[in-house]
């Protein structure tokens, strides 16, 4: 006890003074609007190293996975272009001359949540890259979700898997009818098509795709499939499930689709709006 | 005794009245450089007699600080760089122990150990004291550029009117 005293003695000084110093870093951080910006944006540095640093050693170790899944991403994109050569050949002339619409970045995923109500994804790559809020998300085989915040490096995106979301989209074969995809399940691979009006012929099995009227996701990209079909008593619209394609929960390679003309659509509904 | 707490404790109300109140308000610089401050509320920690508990004088440069936040609307920052600086005065004054050394009764003043002391000394506190405040205003060594010269201009005004308020009183405790 007497060397206890006599150890608080001798260092107490430095012991007071460490405590005061903290005691000051708590009201600077606060009470001080400059400092705890400063403080904040630091802290972000930090855990996005952080979390990027677990998620390379974590990537390490599915390499073998993300290989399969890119050889076959390859095969499918390989079938396409061979398709398109025996399809389309008048077409060429044209792709060639037309202008580029949209951007196509491919990006890591650094986290990842699936099981709230409301679940994000972070990405590694942000504004330097060319990434956009509002930029439509994509991996290989469907959605993923659309760009709300991006910093330097960094990007957020809102996951599908997200009571907000509300995405046009319809059966393959009856484009011209959107409806609206929404996540009402707390299953991270099903969700529902709604307000498709029920003169529509929908089958269990149909391929649901993207309609492309909306500003961000171009048209015609996979998201799955109908599983389950009813029109309910009194009702004008099909309840549709659909169960994704791809799958959310297991995502690691995404591409951020950046609609390059965005700017002048908006420009030109506001223009009508006035 | 009583005198000498009685001296301390006006020193300490009349530095953090003039800092927060007349100080405060005087900003030199121009556009592209905002102003440097003259700080002299350090003088209380300088002044402070020797054979003050080195635990004290932390606790009081907390306090000094603290006070002087609250006129600067800056909570904390003052207050971190002056515990700071009165953490390191005994290494300070160790430094500089006269041949004589010192007599623990007496406050470092240059009335005690002449002018050519009081410069080093205050100078030297002075200087950690401007550099720790404006890094922690700052608060990131991102614009150390900027911490070092507001350090530097603040440092010489502050200097120059502590030597000028010493010379004037040249109080003895």
């Amino acid at each position: 006890m007497n060397n206890l005293l006599q150890i608080f003695l001798r260092y107490g000084g430095f012991f007071l003074f460490a405590f005061l110093e903290l005691v000051c870093l708590y009201l600077i951080v606060h009470y001080n609007q400059k400092q705890n910006a400063v403080y904040i944006s630091s802290l972000n540095a930090f855990t996005g190293f952080m979390d990027e640093s677990v998620d390379d050693l974590t990537t390490h170790f599915t390499l073998s996975e993300i290989n399969d899944s890119l050889a076959r991403q390859n095969a499918e994109l390989k079938e396409l272009i061979f398709n398109q050569g025996l399809n389309a050949p008048a077409k060429m002339d044209s792709i060639k001359n037309g202008r580029q619409r949209y951007q196509i970045i491919h990006a890591e995923v650094i986290t990842n949540t699936i099981n709230k109500n409301h679940n994000y994804l972070k990405l590694n790559r942000g504004s330097a890259d060319g990434i956009k809020a509002h930029s439509a998300v994509i991996d290989g085989r469907g959605l993923i979700g659309i760009v709300r915040q991006v910093t330097e490096n960094y990007s957020i995106v809102m996951s599908l898997l997200h009571r907000q979301t509300n995405i046009s989209a319809s059966t393959k074969n009856n484009n011209q009818h959107g409806g609206s995809l929404v996540w009402k399940s707390r299953d991270a691979s099903i969700m529902d098509l709604e307000n498709i009006p029920k003169y529509i012929k929908v089958e269990v099995g149909d391929t649901v795709v993207t309609t492309g009227s909306s500003i961000m996701f171009p048209a015609d990209v996979m998201i799955g499939t109908v599983t389950e079909e009813i029109v309910p008593q009194g009702s004008n619209s099909h309840e549709i499930k659909v169960a994704l394609n791809n799958d959310i929960s297991d995502v690691k390679f995404v591409y951020v689709v950046v609609n390059l003309d965005r700017e002048q659509i908006l420009e030109l509904d506001e223009q009508v709006d006035e | 005794m009583n005198s000498l707490i009685q001296t301390n404790v006006i020193r300490f109300l009349g530095l953090v009245l003039i800092q927060g109140l007349i100080l405060r308000n005087i900003g030199v610089g121009w556009e592209s450089f905002p102003y440097f401050n003259v700080l002299i509320y350090p003088i209380f920690i300088l002044l402070l007699p020797q054979r003050t508990p080195a635990p004290l004088v932390i606790f009081l440069g907390f306090l000094t600080g603290l006070s002087v936040d609250f006129f600067y609307n800056s909570l904390g920052v003052h207050a971190a760089a002056l515990t700071l600086s009165a953490f390191v005065r005994p290494l300070i004054l160790k430094q500089l122990e006269p041949r004589g050394g010192y007599n623990n009764n007496y406050s470092p003043t240059a009335h005690r150990y002449g002018k050519a002391w009081f410069g080093w000394y205050a100078g030297i506190f002075m200087f950690i004291h401007c550099f720790t405040y404006f890094f922690v205003e700052a608060f990131t060594p991102y614009y150390i550029v900027d911490i070092w010269l507001k350090t530097i201009f603040s440092f010489v005004l502050s200097y120059f009117l502590i030597f000028l308020i010493q010379s004037l009183f040249n109080p003895v405790e």
